[in-house]
């Protein structure tokens, strides 16, 4: 396991970790070249399967025990080719992904079964494989994994996964620690994956936070200091220090931090750091009105390689406005994928969106204000028409109908709450290529718009669920919705096939009500869902509407 | 669908015990549920189209009791969201009363139970095994982390200190 599954979980072998040796150095190697192999983790054993593709006649089960370091071979031949499993596609499933398991079921080798459990050691704590230990520090803040980072060799190895993933710090004093450790360990500087960035401060004294986050010297009533508290420039010096070492970022966030440390920490980070791919813009600048900095931020941008593709997100009018402020600046060729808001410029200032970035692929508005209405529309009138996907978590008052042909080449729509009217978005489904479709529950959808999804085979398809639990869309009828899902049924793969909410609803329904013909389970199951009250008024409401469904199977089991 | 499959499915442990259980109670299991949908690899089809017991060599029969019986409490759960994958979004939902009575069992079923749930992918169950052994860790010493869980101490007093070092930029956070 920690020869193959580590490694296979973190990404790379460290030097300095003597632990129990890995009793499949072998087996792991051949993943190289035209083997196939999965590890797999199972009970308290991991099972590790490889299988040569080209002597695909061997089958090879190797167990391992990491708690007691034994290990045990099988091998077997098969005496008939005919019966050969064919190994690479049926038992195996390639994955290195910690979520793609592989199923095992030893029917293949009866003949060499042993009992695994003869084997086994009580289940310990450090038994379990690195993606459980991972799983578990998941739920530990960082003073827990500071202690737990010293209890033992084989713990340290998910602690730092998980300390060093993202890091964010808020002084120098932090972050010249940081840089030290880099600099003794430089095994942990790909394992730093995402940066937070916020203005550092100079440690003097006990700094607390007040309600607001602005920090506040304690033992001390002076108000003054609290300016010198921050480091200059936010503590830029200490900020580039950290990039050269940290080679393996691919996502930084960027708050309130000063126009000059924004654009100097951008211009470094994307030279240092080639697999930074998403950059979260502060919402507004602390201090500073820097407007020679607006050109050379723009510049730093597009004076990338054109192949270089990168994600911005901005978190405010601000860096949108030095994105799209109107000049005569090269357009933004790598930008993919945008999001922004909450609030939207003025468009009279914008330029157009396709002039800036004529590459976008993604664009999230998200949380629109009251009164930007029109900058919105001026953001879907101007988009590239070519996006591929366009989503929304806000949207203003109007609708925009008119808008949403532009983009003939969507092919995801995702939350859709009021802008699009049912009839308009029906009108846009006939035509295009739209391979997901997401509402809120807040949606003015109706009978007729769902039955109409039901011939039209959208594969990802789902209404957003507030908190997991189905509901009814308002406008929506019973009997409609019944025969919605009936339909659905019929057509396997439809959009409202894949609509989880009444599929589960329904599921449960149906089985109460088609099954047992009784509305006492369904009046069970419905108060648990609506709560008592709302049970029986729910059941009398809906049972017109699922009659009609029981009814029609009925007939069609008689029939058939 | 559910209505077509048959009412019950047979699952066989790693001492070849066969349970028997209600369908809408195995699929709790994913990789249970993968296999009667016919999702799962072709070899493995077959068992759920007969009266063949389904094997779970890595399961014994009084885990799978124990698991069995939390899939029995839960079979009326909705089926978790994707986005219940976020870091942030699992930690904040604490344990169910229930659930943590549930867990209330000694160390060794505690981690057979966490593997047992990982190995059927019973992501709900997996989450209250995890966050218990978290909450076990929480605001201790490494001393007594390790007399907790049983663990022999091998660093030497030298690399515990280079590790001090090494994460205390971590230490105001």
């Amino acid at each position: 396991m920690e020869g193959c599954g580590g490694t296979e979980l973190i990404g790379r072998r460290r030097r300095r970790r003597p632990e129990t040796p890995s009793p499949l150095p072998a087996a792991c190697e051949t993943k190289s070249k035209r083997a196939t192999a999965v590890l797999h983790v199972c009970g308290a054993l991991d099972i590790v399967l490889v299988a040569t593709r080209h002597r695909a006649e061997l089958l090879r089960l190797a167990f391992s025990s990491d708690s007691i370091g034994r290990s045990l071979l099988l091998e077997r031949q098969a005496s008939h080719p005919a019966r050969r499993p064919p190994l690479d596609k049926t038992l195996l499933r390639v994955g290195t992904a910690p979520s793609e398991r592989l199923a095992f079921v030893p029917v293949l080798a009866p003949a060499t079964a042993v009992d695994a459990s003869m084997l086994r050691q009580p289940t310990s704590l450090l038994s379990l494989p690195n993606e459980l230990l991972l799983a578990i520090v998941a739920e530990l803040n960082t003073p827990d994994l500071l202690q737990l980072a010293l209890t033992c060799r084989r713990l340290l190895v998910p602690v730092r996964v998980k300390l060093y993933r993202r890091i964010s710090l808020d002084t120098t004093d932090a972050c010249r620690k940081l840089a030290a450790a880099l600099d003794d360990n430089k095994g942990l500087r790909d394992l730093v994956k995402g940066m937070g960035l916020e203005p550092l401060r100079e440690v003097c004294g006990n700094v607390a936070y007040d309600e607001d986050g602005d920090p506040y010297l304690l033992d001390s009533d002076d108000e003054e200091m609290i300016e010198d508290v921050i480091a200059p420039e936010d503590g830029l010096a200490s900020w580039l220090g950290l990039q050269t070492r940290l080679p393996a970022v691919e996502r930084v966030t960027m708050l309130e931090l000063s126009p000059v440390a924004v654009c100097s920490f951008l211009e470094q980070a994307l030279k240092y750091m080639p697999r930074l791919s998403c950059v979260l813009l502060p919402a507004e600048p602390m201090s500073g009105d820097d407007d020679a900095v607006a050109c050379d931020f723009r510049r730093i941008v597009s004076s990338l390689p054109t192949s270089r593709g990168l994600e911005l997100m901005t978190n405010g009018p601000w860096c949108l406005l030095k994105l799209v402020d109107h000049d005569n600046a090269p357009p933004l060729v790598n930008v993919r994928s945008l999001s922004l808001g909450p609030a939207i410029p003025d468009p009279e200032r914008m330029a157009e969106l396709a002039s800036v970035f004529p590459n976008l692929q993604e664009l999230t508005i998200y949380l629109v204000e009251a009164d930007a209405d029109e900058g919105y529309e001026h953001l879907l009138k101007t988009a590239p028409a070519g996006i591929s996907t366009l989503r929304f978590a806000g949207e203003p008052g109007k609708p925009i109908d008119h808008l949403l042909h532009r983009f003939s080449d969507l092919l995801e729509l995702r939350l859709v709450t009021k802008s699009f009217s049912p009839k308009s978005l029906l009108s846009y489904l006939r035509d295009s290529n739209l391979v997901a479709l997401e509402f809120d529950s807040g949606a003015p959808v109706n009978d007729r718009f769902l039955l109409s999804l039901v011939d039209r085979p959208v594969p990802d398809f789902q209404a957003f669920k507030d908190e997991a639990r189905p509901k009814w869309p308002t406008g929506c009828s019973e009997a409609g919705l019944s025969r919605v899902v009936e339909g659905a049924r019929s057509v396997r793969g439809t959009a409202v096939d894949a609509l989880d909410w009444d599929r589960q609803f329904e599921e449960e329904l149906e089985r109460a009500l088609v099954n047992h013909a009784h509305p006492r389970p369904a009046h069970d199951f419905l108060e648990e869902v609506l709560g008592g009250d709302g049970a029986s008024e729910a059941l009398h409401r809906l049972r017109p509407g699922l009659l009609t469904f029981i009814r029609s199977r009925e007939e069609a089991g008689s029939s058939g | 669908m559910a209505a077509a499959a048959p009412a019950k499915v047979k699952l066989s442990t790693s001492e070849g015990e066969e349970f028997e259980v209600e369908n809408d109670v195995a699929v709790r299991s994913v990789l249970i549920k993968n296999m009667l949908e016919g999702k799962s690899p072709s070899v493995l089809r077959h068992v759920g189209e007969s009266d063949q017991a389904i094997p779970l060599p890595n399961v014994s029969a009084n885990v799978l009791k124990k698991v069995l019986e939390w899939c029995e409490h839960h079979k009326k759960d909705p089926e978790p969201l994707a986005e219940d994958q976020d870091d942030t979004r699992r930690k904040t939902t604490e344990i169910s009363d229930w659930d943590a009575k549930f867990i209330q069992v000694d160390q060794e079923m505690l981690f057979e139970i966490i593997l047992a749930a990982n190995y059927l992918d019973i992501k709900p169950l997996l989450d209250v095994g995890c966050k218990t052994v978290a909450n076990m860790i929480k605001g201790k010493q490494p001393e007594e982390i390790r007399k907790l869980f049983n663990i022999v101490n091998d660093f030497t007093p030298e690399e515990e200190a280079q590790i001090k070092k090494e994460n205390e930029w971590a230490e105001d956070r």
